[in-house]
């Protein structure tokens, strides 16, 4: 086989993958553009006779989904904010103080995630309970931000152990203190980490099932993927609505991650060393 | 002023294993110091206890007559070089150079004027609004060193900031250091394993093996005169030659026709001879095995009966592999000699 013929089934091989990733979000946004009966109707229609009444009708009615988003994005964004920040705290603590427990630490960290929300979604349910954090937003953040967390931790410390310390000892030597030395040199340097982690908390915490659904009750307080259930009823589930508002919940994260991608691809721990 | 007395300094992490031991220096206000010695020796770890990056176990450190033993580094008001640059990814070459500034509340217009000042000087005003990512290993250097000269610091710790750099480089930064402590007049240690830079730029050296110092001295001083073994053979390229010998009369006997006075009790010794104070003269006692022609010089490494030896000698000067000779020592008064128990110098 010649390196033309490889070149060849390579690039069919990667258009094949990156066709069945994409193909679930092409039926979502063609569902979403469709009247309930187009989408029942075989052979299925593509993007013909386009529906942009849908999106105007999930922000209508009993089913008005701005108020789920609006609740979604406070629980994910301050879930992300207190990641970011007790999960930098906790790793840069970790990465560089060499005290006792340092390793027992890491190892417990990883051993929550071990536990699926669906068993811890009992026991704090009794804890919140007592707390009076039932049906409470800011409840719904304690409990994602306990989840997300220990992945936090670990993501951001392997990204600060990267960062050499000489960094931090070229700062000292410029006159900053260790606060100083962290904030103008080894957070900017660890951005894209920083950064990983905080996408991760936010995700964990914008697709939250389980805690949602168990911990609240007041319609006024669901979040988006409870507000995606809504959509379901006894004898017919609006699937053109759903996947509207479905393509809405998708929004914030797409945006999100577009902003950031290019932290992300760039690694810069390594840059101003020798070569 | 940049004087740095350091008192019976000592570094241990363990209480048992001493990285430093018991060290005493002082280094006066402008001078260019250097340690040097092979790796794990401790002048790495000395230089960062001077800058406050790593604790002092015991003993104290004073930087102009001021206790600094526990001071934390930005409060000593030395700049240091690193081997690997350190410098900030994250920020443009004029950042970096206005970091220390801005760290020491440095007023901005000052400030910038400082630091073209410091970037016309080191060649990097074309530079300036490029990040570390799009430097070469030399660009990085002198950014290094411009990020130290800035502000106007006690003292400059260098630590092994040319290792990183090819040997022409090298060669260069060498003079470009040493200039910029003739034009600034700042103290500098500097720490190195290279004894080619130890020779050529320092004012005096502190040779250090197993955490203790070995010597200190001009580095004239240190060639020459070596206080023991260690220092004989870890300074000078080619190495010293060592010969078993013993010490009876007052002299040691060099192959029967010259004799190295000594003014010690009769003993066995060792006698280094430097190989540019070995002269061949037909004989059959050594054989020629391998020649390095560096151009300006010879190289020739002889065997003997038990014993390899090199000698330095003119490059014009023919001589071949497989050929015999005897060796006579030049200037007898130059050679080392050093007791065979203790390895410390007998002569000097």
């Amino acid at each position: 086989m010649n390196n033309k013929t490889q070149k060849i089934i390579r690039t069919i091989i990667a258009l094949i993958l990156v066709f069945l990733l994409i193909f679930p979000v092409f039926i979502l946004l063609n569902s979403s553009l469709q009247t309930y009966e187009q989408i029942r109707s075989w052979p299925p229609q593509w993007f013909t006779n386009l529906q942009w009444s849908n999106f105007v009708d999930i922000f209508q009615g009993n089913q008005n989904i701005l108020r789920p988003l609006l609740n979604s994005l406070y629980v994910s964004t301050l879930t992300m904010i207190l990641c970011v920040i007790v999960g930098s705290l906790a790793s840069y603590a970790v990465s560089r103080f060499n005290f006792k427990g340092n390793k027992a630490f890491l190892m417990a960290v990883i051993l929550t995630q071990m536990f699926s929300p669906v068993i811890l979604v009992t026991p704090m349910y009794t804890i919140f309970r007592d707390l009076n954090l039932l049906n409470s937003l800011n409840g719904l953040v304690i409990a994602n931000t306990a989840t997300a967390l220990p992945m936090s931790i670990w993501l951001l410390y392997s990204f600060f152990t990267q960062v050499s310390k000489t960094y931090e000892e070229a700062a000292w030597m410029d006159g900053s203190s260790r606060l100083q030395a962290i904030k103008n040199v080894v957070i900017p340097i660890s951005m894209p980490g920083i950064i990983t982690a905080g996408l991760f908390a936010f995700i964990t915490a914008w697709g939250d099932i389980v805690f949602v659904q168990s911990f609240i009750t007041n319609a006024d307080l669901r979040t988006m993927s409870l507000a995606l259930l809504n959509f379901q009823d006894l004898y017919k589930t609006a699937y053109e609505l759903q996947m509207a508002a479905s393509v809405v919940s998708s929004i914030p994260t797409v945006i999100i991650f577009l902003a950031i991608q290019k932290y992300l691809v760039r690694g810069m721990s390594n840059q101003g060393l020798k070569g | 002023m940049g004087k740095i007395i350091l008192e019976n300094i000592s570094k241990t992490y363990n209480d048992e294993h001493y990285a430093v031991k018991d060290i005493s220096l002082t280094i006066e206000d402008g001078e260019f110091i250097i340690f040097v010695g092979p790796s794990g020796c401790g002048k790495s770890t000395t230089l960062r206890m001077i800058a406050g990056l790593e604790s002092i176990s015991e003993g104290k450190l004073y930087i102009d007559d001021q206790e600094m033993s526990k001071a934390s580094p930005k409060d000593r008001d030395l700049s240091m070089v690193f081997q690997d640059f350190a410098l900030y990814p994250n920020m443009t070459v004029y950042k970096n150079l206005q970091y220390p500034l801005k760290m020491h509340k440095v007023d901005k217009d000052e400030a910038d004027q400082t630091i073209h000042r410091v970037a016309s000087l080191l060649g990097l005003d074309s530079l300036l609004d490029r990040k570390p990512s799009q430097l070469s290993g030399g660009q990085k250097q002198r950014v290094a060193l411009g990020r130290a000269i800035v502000r106007q610091p006690k003292a400059f710790l260098m630590d092994e900031p040319l290792s990183n750099l090819d040997a022409k480089l090298r060669v260069d930064m060498r003079y470009e250091i040493s200039q910029l402590h003739q034009t600034l007049d700042t103290t500098v240690v500097y720490v190195t394993h290279d004894q080619t830079e130890a020779m050529t730029m320092g004012d005096r050296i502190v040779v250090m093996n197993h955490g203790n110092i070995q010597q200190v001295g001009t580095p004239a001083e240190i060639y020459n005169r070596p206080q023991n073994l260690f220092v004989a053979e870890f300074i000078g390229t080619p190495k010293i030659n060592i010969f078993n010998k013993e010490l009876s009369n007052g002299q040691v006997d060099w192959s029967g026709q010259q004799h190295i006075l000594v003014d010690a009790e009769d003993q066995e010794v060792l006698v280094g001879v430097r190989p540019e104070n070995l002269k061949l003269r037909p004989g059959k006692s050594y054989t020629v095995k391998m020649i390095e022609n560096l151009g300006s010089e010879q190289h020739i490494f002889l065997d003997g009966e038990d014993k390899q030896v090199v000698a330095q000698v003119a490059y014009d000067d023919d001589i071949q592999i497989g050929e015999q000779y005897e060796l006579t020592i030049i200037k007898p008064e130059r050679v080392n000699v050093f007791s065979a128990e203790s390895q410390e110098s007998i002569n000097f």
